[in-house]
């Protein structure tokens, strides 16, 4: 099979993953008893004469499949439909959300992914030696850390304790107030105090994610390493540091590939434990409160957030894993 | 009398594609075994040799009913195999066992010797007791020579050498009582001081009236120790008969050739006359003889016709596929 | 007496556990080896002959414990540690293992793998060390072109070719092969056996074979060393080694090889070679030993003569009275 079939291949069943995951969607609401409108029944004034005309306007009435045509029309064009606690439009919702818990997520997974290969790479150098007992424990140690009692107790030394950085919350109550009353505060010190608010809570999530890439790529490392092309590429003289960056690095990060992409692809999803801890309001707070309040459309909003973002990433895993393995292409 | 086993014009074809994923294509619609036929009968060792990719592996599991082939009939003391029901067959499977190349994969870890042994017993419900089930257990053991046996039943496998973990697995295998066993290259992964060991264990059931069929590379080992050869080159057979006819008088090139690359127990003078090139994947099947872009007699016609395997040689039951060994009927 | 190209010089080696145990692995092995020579080194799996090999070449992981020497041409390559002896790695001595199948990164082609193995030593261009790659291709009987490709596209046969091809990149003068045609077929192991003798002919390299496959070294080989626990119990030239075994353990080695003769018995080894940790007092084959005295059990053996070049460490093949009073010396005419 050659390169372009294989990438036609991957990014075809990507597009099916994707229609699934949307007609899921769709049928989930309608294959559920009643409709939309039965919630009027608790509503005052809310007669069966205004039912019918709410029925009209959605166009329940109409043939499933015209109603599956407009919803996938809506969904194109970035219609989520209308939040039932708000009523505001979802996409709104979710633009704000992503905004707060993309940077914020993101950071934490880049620095867990840059932190846990460079402890993975040291310790799998190191085998045999304590430095590698040291990294497997630390790493382990904060990888079964509960996420948020790891995220509070780092308030109370950080912020509590020592002062240094706020506890919660994305922006210092003080300059969003001065900023209200119309007093001149600068985008630049609107962004360093976001910045320092991002902190805490990416370091939390960086922390826990870590141990699992410093676990990952130790013992794909030290598969590698005892492979033959490692020990030929030793006899043919070269030095155990090259050996390991041009021979064992490369096919020892096959694996973890697969793991990044899985991560970049739920950075989207946001946390639920670190954005409650730390009252982010991100996908992951927007998704806790939605299910709490029986939110549907909210629900579903989150749902193809994150649906879209780990096909999209996992098909850009499968991209990247073809141009890192001829063995896969051909 | 009917064979123990019949094979007849057996073709196993893997359509690939679907449901093989990325690595599917290499199979699709690949002829691994073609028109495969071969019989054993009690008391009686045959040898499937092969290259790798030969099929030889391919055509056993067909044969015991652990592939669907797409052609051809096995039958076993007389019933098709592969026209019996599952309940028929799971009674039949007693009669068949088999034993693997790698006894370092074929025993669980985890279980000790006499567990691994008694599980056959279990799953067909054989032995009304547990005394009853050590009693066979013991007694499989020192049919393959690991005596004392009660010092072994304890033992766990990466306490045993390879050739008492492989003897293990016969065990197993023939603690069922089997009337047919295939094995499949039983010693290649074994050191070459204990292969013979193996060997004659297998002789000697086979005296006792076990027929066994077995696949190998080594053609030497075969003719050592089987009754008759068949040998298998690309799906086909193509040359067989009983092992002397086969090893002092070859008649396929394929056969002659490979018989040349045994590294022999004489110095060499000169360079050695060699095949060259190696046989082609499956899916790239030659047309006309499958032999011929290697072989060194061939002749344009070779090219186009597909020969039947017919007798050849001097020996009676000695067969090959090849248009230029026809014997030549004499009367 | 002239140097030889290469002398192992009472070579042992030892692993330390986990709990600082020692596992013996070689005990004091010693050969030599001249240009264009080639050695087919036997014996039952873990008697130590990879490691051996291994050893000669550094490659052993750090927990190895390793004494003796390697010379080549006289200089001991072992004596200056791991920088002077990655010098040597691929230009004095170069290996080719069992594995054939993974010799090569999966991920990179097979050309810039044989590329890297030259520039890696310096004082050539990559330029000249592509045009150089071209030519070991031919050499081993690939076409050239095939450079470009990836390991996973050639065969096992055609891989142990490219293997060979690579391990001759630098004009190496001993080659160490592990077992390389015991995962291959019957007629590509003959193919890769008749490279191997060309190779020794055409440029004097000298070839050290590990393998268990007896009818092999007498084929190809002009002397044979029989390993048993670490040691090497018998070595000589090929021919009498052959012909008339000596050491009980060589006796019965070459009668578990299948002959031409379909009739006659194959011999199989009673028992199981021991841990070479053990070392019993006496030698350490007289618990499998047919032929053995009492003094076989209380006092090993030491190398004695039996021909000009051939030597064995048996009591029975070598009557004390007539071992010369001095060890060394007594494998060279």
């Amino acid at each position: 099979m050659n390169r372009a079939r294989y990438l036609g291949r991957r990014v075809g069943a990507a597009l099916l993953t994707v229609w699934v995951a949307v007609t899921f969607n769709f049928l989930l609401l309608r294959l559920m008893p009643g409709n939309p409108t039965n919630r009027l029944a608790r509503v005052p004034n809310g007669s069966e004469a205004v039912r019918k005309e709410l029925v009209k306007q959605f166009g329940l009435d109409r043939p499933l499949w015209e109603q599956y045509w407009a919803y996938l029309r809506e969904l194109l064009h970035g219609n989520f439909g209308i939040s039932f606690t708000d009523q505001q439009p979802v996409s709104e919702h979710l633009l704000l959300a992503l905004r707060n818990t993309l940077p914020m997520v993101a950071l934490g997974t880049v620095v867990a992914i840059v932190l846990g290969v460079a402890t993975g790479l040291l310790a799998a150098w190191w085998r045999g030696h304590p430095i590698e007992k040291l990294i497997t424990f630390v790493s382990m140690f904060f990888y079964s850390l509960p996420t948020q009692w790891l995220g509070l107790m780092l308030v109370l030394i950080v912020s509590v304790g020592w002062g240094l950085l706020p506890s919660s919350g994305l922006h210092d109550p003080g300059l969003l107030a001065a900023k209200e009353i119309g007093l001149p505060v600068s985008d630049g010190a609107m962004l360093r105090d976001r910045l320092v608010h991002m902190l805490l809570p990416s370091a939390t999530l960086a922390l826990v994610l870590f141990g699992e890439y410093t676990l990952l790529v130790r013992s794909s490392l030290l598969e590698t390493f005892g492979e033959d092309y490692v020990l030929t590429a030793r006899a043919k003289g070269l030095r155990p540091r090259t050996t390991l960056l041009r021979h064992a690095l490369g096919n020892a990060m096959l694996p973890v590939v697969t793991l990044v992409a899985l991560s970049f692809g739920f950075i989207a999803g946001g946390s639920v434990l670190i954005e409650t801890v730390f009252s982010w309001p991100g996908i992951g707070l927007l998704t806790y409160e939605a299910i709490q309040a029986r939110d549907y459309p909210m629900i579903q909003g989150t749902f193809l957030v994150i649906t879209f973002s780990v096909i999209f990433f996992n098909l850009l895993a499968d991209l990247l894993y073809a141009r890192l393995d001829p063995r896969i292409s051909s | 009398m009917t064979d123990l086993l019949a094979v007849e014009g057996l073709g196993v074809e893997f359509d690939g594609g679907r449901g093989r994923g990325l690595f599917g294509r290499r199979l699709a619609g690949v002829r691994a075994v073609d028109a495969v036929s071969f019989s054993v009968n009690p008391g009686e060792l045959i040898a499937l040799v092969g290259e790798s990719g030969s099929g030889k592996t391919t055509a056993i599991q067909a044969a015991a009913r652990l592939l669907q082939p797409t052609a051809g009939t096995v039958r076993f003391q007389g019933t098709d195999l592969h026209g019996t029901s599952k309940k028929e067959m799971r009674a039949l499977r007693r009669q068949i066992q088999l034993i693997y190349q790698d006894p370092y994969e074929s025993l669980d870890p985890r279980y000790r010797v006499e567990r691994i042994i008694e599980e056959p017993l279990r799953v067909h419900g054989v032995g009304s007791s547990r005394a009853d089930r050590r009693e066979l257990v013991l007694q499989a053991l020192r049919e393959v020579g690991l005596s004392p046996p009660e010092s072994f039943l304890d033992r766990m496998p990466h306490e045993l050498s390879g050739g008492q973990r492989q003897r293990v697995s016969i065990a197993a295998a023939l603690v069922l009582k089997p009337a047919l066993l295939i094995a499949d290259e039983p010693v290649s992964m074994l050191d070459v001081s204990v292969r013979a060991g193996i060997l004659d264990l297998l002789d000697g059931l086979r005296r006792k009236g076990l027929g066994i069929v077995m696949v190998t590379h080594d053609l030497s080992t075969a003719a050592h120790y089987a009754d008759r050869i068949a040998v298998m080159y690309l799906g086909r057979i193509v040359e067989t008969g009983p092992s002397r006819a086969i090893m002092t008088d070859p008649q396929h090139p394929y056969t002659q050739a490979l018989l040349a690359a045994v590294p022999k127990m004489q110095r060499r003078t000169g360079t050695r006359a060699l095949l060259q090139g190696e046989s082609p994947d499956a899916s790239a099947m030659p047309t006309g003889c499958r032999f011929h872009p290697r072989c060194p007699i061939a002749v344009d016609e070779c090219r186009v016709v597909d020969p039947e395997i017919g007798p050849t040689g001097t020996t009676p039951g000695h067969q090959a596929a090849c248009l230029l060994r026809r014997r030549t009927p004499t009367d | 007496m002239t140097t030889p190209l290469l002398e192992i010089k009472d070579l042992t080696v030892d692993f330390r556990g986990r709990d600082e145990s020692l596992k013996k692995i070689v005990r004091g092995v010693s050969l030599t080896l001249n240009p264009g020579e080639r050695m087919g080194l036997v014996g039952e799996s873990g008697c130590g002959k990879s490691t051996l090999q291994l050893a000669a070449m550094g490659l052993l992981p750090p927990n190895a414990e390793v004494s003796g020497s390697v010379l080549i041409d006289g200089v001991d390559i072992l004596a200056g540690g791991e920088a002077s002896m990655r010098a040597h790695r691929g230009t004095d001595l170069a290996m080719v293992f069992q594995g054939a199948m993974n010799a090569f990164n999966p991920t990179r082609t097979v050309g810039s793998q044989i590329v890297e193995a030259m520039v890696v030593h310096g004082g050539t261009s990559k330029r000249a060390a592509q045009d150089r790659t071209r030519d070991l291709l031919g050499l081993v009987g690939i076409p050239p072109d095939r450079a470009e490709r990836y390991p996973h596209q050639f065969s096992g046969g055609m891989r142990q070719r490219v293997a060979l091809a690579m391990a001759l990149a630098n004009h190496p003068r001993v080659l160490l092969a592990d077992e390389p045609t015991t995962a291959l077929d019957v007629i590509m192991q003959a193919q890769i056996l008749e490279l191997l003798e060309k190779l020794t002919k055409e440029f004097g390299l000298a070839l050290l074979l590990v393998t268990h496959d007896l009818p092999i070294v007498v084929e190809t080989c002009d002397w044979a060393a029989v390993m048993y626990s670490g040691r090497i119990v018998e070595r000589g030239p090929i021919d009498e080694i052959h012909q008339q075994p000596t050491h009980p353990y060589t006796r019965l080695l070459f009668a578990t090889v299948p002959g031409p003769d379909v009739d006659q018995r194959v011999a199989s080894l009673p028992g199981v070679p021991p841990d070479a940790s053990e070392e019993p007092p006496g030698c350490s084959f007289a618990p499998r030993c047919d032929r053995t005295i009492d003094i076989c059990h209380n006092t090993r053996p030491q190398p004695g003569p039996i021909g000009p070049r051939h030597i064995a460490e048996c009591h029975v093949a070598v009557p004390t009275r007539t071992r010369p009073a001095v060890r060394e010396g007594d494998s060279d005419d």
